[in-house]
């Protein structure tokens, strides 16, 4: 062999290593978030059915400044001038828009990241192709990828041909209604589909959260379920955030549920994840961080109060680290580690919820250049030791920060716990809202009452009504030994006490208007809608009669719509008479899934199997139609991302 | 014989070729020309066919909402000799209850002849429907930069039905 060939076949081992370690990574890393390729079947799929109802534009004045922050900050600004707002040029309709040292800020700096990266693909796609057909090829490609994984997995080999005929209408039914989507849409559009992203790894994490529980069956119901049951399907694509919040928090209960089973490294792992997602929620919105995090560290600390020092200083290590994104842009910004942009003066119109009034005086207040002043005009010790002032100036700082938000939070909490003995307000924000006076500012949605209750809004968590059943029925059959929590049980109480405490911090300003489907409680919502399946007699539903759960929900689905535009069409109802009639829909498929369960509980040979899993299939059914039908729709904005859709969706015609 | 594997294959062809035909880079075919959606300078010819006015009413809501509503007919307008990109408006006017609501429908050479507009039914304070009746103005036009034509115009009153 010649020198030459050596090199050749060396320099090739290397690139065959090289993209070897590259599949290998990538194969890592797939697991790590998706788990396993049920999971990124899940997110895919969840992906291309929630991406249909996707409209590009403005829902919520709120996105604005959200918006214009990803376009400057994929740009690498981070501050904005009036000059940098690609959308919505004036500050009067910026609701969220912050101001400090003469420069502009929007705040949930950690949404407005999760889409830059999304940015730049797009913009580097639409440099070679026209970005409404990038759009619609990758679409079609997923299609593909998902008909082909299902056929294989179901046994199905037509279902590859459906999936071929479905991508190539898809692909040139784009081409020829094909609008125009601008360049300066695509900021908006990265951040719409960052939230879309969001939604699938909430349906992902779900799966995996109530797979590790009871298996693989159960997991996918809830995983899908999460995201077409729920209102994370109606707020996939809009860019609010708190499908990114939910996301996150699932991340952080599956990852505490796994501390619990796995033992060692791993387990070590999985409780410094559980932590660390939570630090990604205070780079969102550092409150509902904050309250998190308290919350798992209490329940941390209850079930497992003796840790090891290793665990501890893993813990820690990638809790600080996950604080880091939050406290270097908190720095970049007001100069303060523990000053969120929520609490810079508010430019825009509007309050800011949960946070404290104003700019946070109370505090540190700002010391953007704190550290400097401590040495000046001082003698040689004072010089000597200046950075050790620094140091105590910062410490000191961080203290009052942190009295200052614990005060909060006490207050906070104080807050929630008086309001939540108002019965008037429990029921207006649980069961059933309607035309609600108290709430006020009606005119600001055109008096159409388009907001919905949790109840109205997740019908599914109508099943919790059998919750003082199911713990009957579990104090009679005996608890075990309560010193001793099992993981599962463990997780329960974390999720418990998530629900808890952002219902309670969330409750003294609800209900508002403008929720939609409380949007606030969104993350509580969507960990009620996962409790439903750990509910013993659901998940015998779920294991018993999977075929006739999914029979009566794609048929509540198809026929429901169906039902609705035809019936609704023909009453040519006002938008919030609309919302209103399914709201009472999904109320009664409530109350029927809560009997069901509420009596196949305490009587099980009552109750068969199918009978809950079509009261499940219902309520889910119902659901995913009024997701489906507001955006298809009830609340038109901005344009469709897939022209097909739109299409298509001049035919249904209800208002 | 075509196997599955081949017709996917096939689709995935047919997905990046049309990619590639639609980019602007090369330019072949500008695919979003054809599907304008904004206004632009044009004409058209149109007559309201139909527009039952007596439907035009302020009532209750239903479905608990415990609002009123302004009730709003559907218009049916036919359209010939469309040229450019003008749109149709349809416009109710209630100036007394504030009400100045539009719908509009974009017209293109291969608009069918029969142009259907919907205008959502309007929500109302309960508190500000004090009247027995309003006085409504209820207006269709042909619109483009370059015109503006009324086709229809009425005056109306709107009984209000508690």
């Amino acid at each position: 062999m010649s020198g030459e060939r050596v090199r050749e076949f060396v320099t090739d081992a290397r690139s065959h290593q090289l993209s070897g370690d590259l599949d290998r990574y990538l194969t890592a890393a797939g697991r790590v978030v998706f788990g396993d390729r049920t999971g990124a079947m899940i997110w895919l799929g969840v992906v291309l059915v929630l991406g249909l109802g996707w409209r590009v534009g403005f829902f919520i004045t709120d996105t604005y400044p959200i918006a214009n922050a990803v376009a400057n900050l994929a740009d690498g600004r981070l501050t904005m001038q009036s000059a940098d707002f690609q959308y919505s040029l004036t500050l009067g309709t910026q609701p969220g828009l912050h101001r400090y040292d003469g420069a502009y800020y929007a705040r949930n700096y950690g949404a407005v990241a999760a889409a830059v990266p999304i940015l730049w693909l797009l913009e580097a796609f639409s440099f070679v192709a026209a970005p409404r057909l990038v759009l619609a090829a990758a679409w079609s490609l997923g299609v593909l990828l998902l008909c082909g994984e299902l056929a294989r997995r179901l046994d199905q080999p037509a279902l590859r041909v459906v999936g071929g005929v479905v991508a190539v209408v898809a692909v040139l039914g784009a081409a020829v209604f094909a609008t125009e989507l601008g360049q300066s849409q695509l900021a908006l559009a990265a951040l719409q589909l960052s939230t879309l992203f969001a939604a699938g790894l909430a349906a992902v994490l779900c799966y995996r959260l109530a797979s590790a529980l009871h298996g693989r069956r159960v997991g996918v119901v809830a995983g899908i379920g999460l995201a077409l049951a729920t209102p994370i399907g109606f707020w996939a694509t809009i860019p609010k955030r708190h499908v990114l919040v939910t996301a996150l928090v699932f991340a952080s209960v599956y990852a505490f549920t796994r501390s619990r089973q796995l033992s060692g490294r791993r387990g070590d792992l999985s409780l410094a994840t559980a932590y660390g997602m939570l630090g990604l929620v205070a780079w969102v919105h550092a409150f509902e961080g904050f309250f998190l995090t308290v919350s798992l560290f209490v329940v941390d600390v209850l079930t497992e109060p003796r840790k090891g020092k290793r665990r501890m200083a893993v813990v820690a290590g990638v809790f600080g680290l996950s604080l880091l994104p939050m406290v270097v842009t908190n720095v970049l910004i007001s100069g303060n580690p523990l000053l969120p942009p929520r609490l810079l003066p508010n430019v825009g119109p509007g309050g800011v919820e949960l946070a404290p009034d104003g700019p946070s005086d109370a505090g540190g207040g700002d010391s953007g250049s704190g550290n400097s002043n401590g040495a000046a005009g001082g003698g040689g010790l004072v010089q000597l030791l200046s950075p050790l002032l620094g140091l105590f100036t910062f410490a000191e700082l961080v203290f009052s920060e942190l009295l200052f938000i614990g005060n909060y939070a006490l207050e906070t909490v104080t807050d929630g716990l008086r309001v939540s003995q108002e019965a008037d307000r429990l029921w207006n924000v649980f069961v059933r809202r309607g035309y609600y006076e108290y709430s006020g500012r009606l005119a600001v949605n055109d008096f159409e009452v388009i907001d919905l209750t949790v109840l109205e809004s997740t019908p599914v968590v109508g099943t919790l009504v059998a919750l003082p059943a199911v713990l009957v029925v579990w104090l009679r059959d005996g608890v075990g030994s309560l010193g001793r929590l099992s993981p599962g049980r463990q997780s329960d109480l974390l999720v418990v006490t998530y629900v808890g405490v952002l219902t309670l911090v969330y409750l003294p300003r609800l209900p508002l208007f403008s929720q939609l489907t409380v949007r606030y409680l969104l993350p509580a919502i969507a960990l009620l809608a996962y409790c439903v399946v750990r509910v013993p007699i659901v998940r015998a539903a779920i294991d018993d009669a999977p075929r006739l759960l999914t029979t009566v929900y794609a048929g509540t689905v198809v026929l429901g719509t169906i039902l609705f535009v035809v019936v609704l069409g023909g009453l040519d109802p006002g938008l919030g008479e609309a919302v209103q009639a399914h709201a009472l829909v999904n109320l009664a498929a409530a109350t029927v899934l809560g009997l069901t369960v509420t009596v196949g509980t305490i009587a099980p040979n009552r109750i068969p199997s199918r009978v809950v899993a079509a009261a499940l299939a219902a309520a889910g059914g119902v659901t995913t139609s009024y997701v489906f039908l507001a955006s298809l729709e009830y609340f038109a904005y901005g344009q469709y991302a897939f022209d097909l859709v739109r299409v298509v969706a001049r035919y249904v015609w209800i208002l | 014989m075509v196997t599955v594997g081949r017709l996917e294959l096939g689709a995935i062809s047919i997905v990046l070729v049309t990619l590639i035909v639609t980019s602007p880079v090369v330019g072949i075919l500008d695919v979003t020309e054809r599907n304008p959606t904004t206004v632009g300078d044009g004409t058209a010819t149109a007559s309201v066919e139909r527009l039952d006015t007596d439907a035009l009413t302020i009532d209750r809501g239903r479905f608990g909402t415990r609002v009123m509503y302004l009730r709003i007919p559907e218009a049916t307008v036919a359209v010939t000799d469309v040229r450019g990109r003008p749109r149709i408006v349809y416009r109710i006017r209630v100036p007394e209850l504030g009400v100045d609501t539009t719908s509009t429908e974009l017209l293109k050479s291969a608009s069918p002849t029969s142009v259907r507009l919907g205008p959502r039914d309007r929500g109302l304070d309960p508190a500000a429907v004090s009247d027995e009746n309003y006085h409504g103005i209820v207006t269709v036009r042909v619109q483009s930069f370059e015109r503006d034509r009324t086709v229809y115009e009425t005056n109306e009153t709107i009984e209000v039905d508690r």
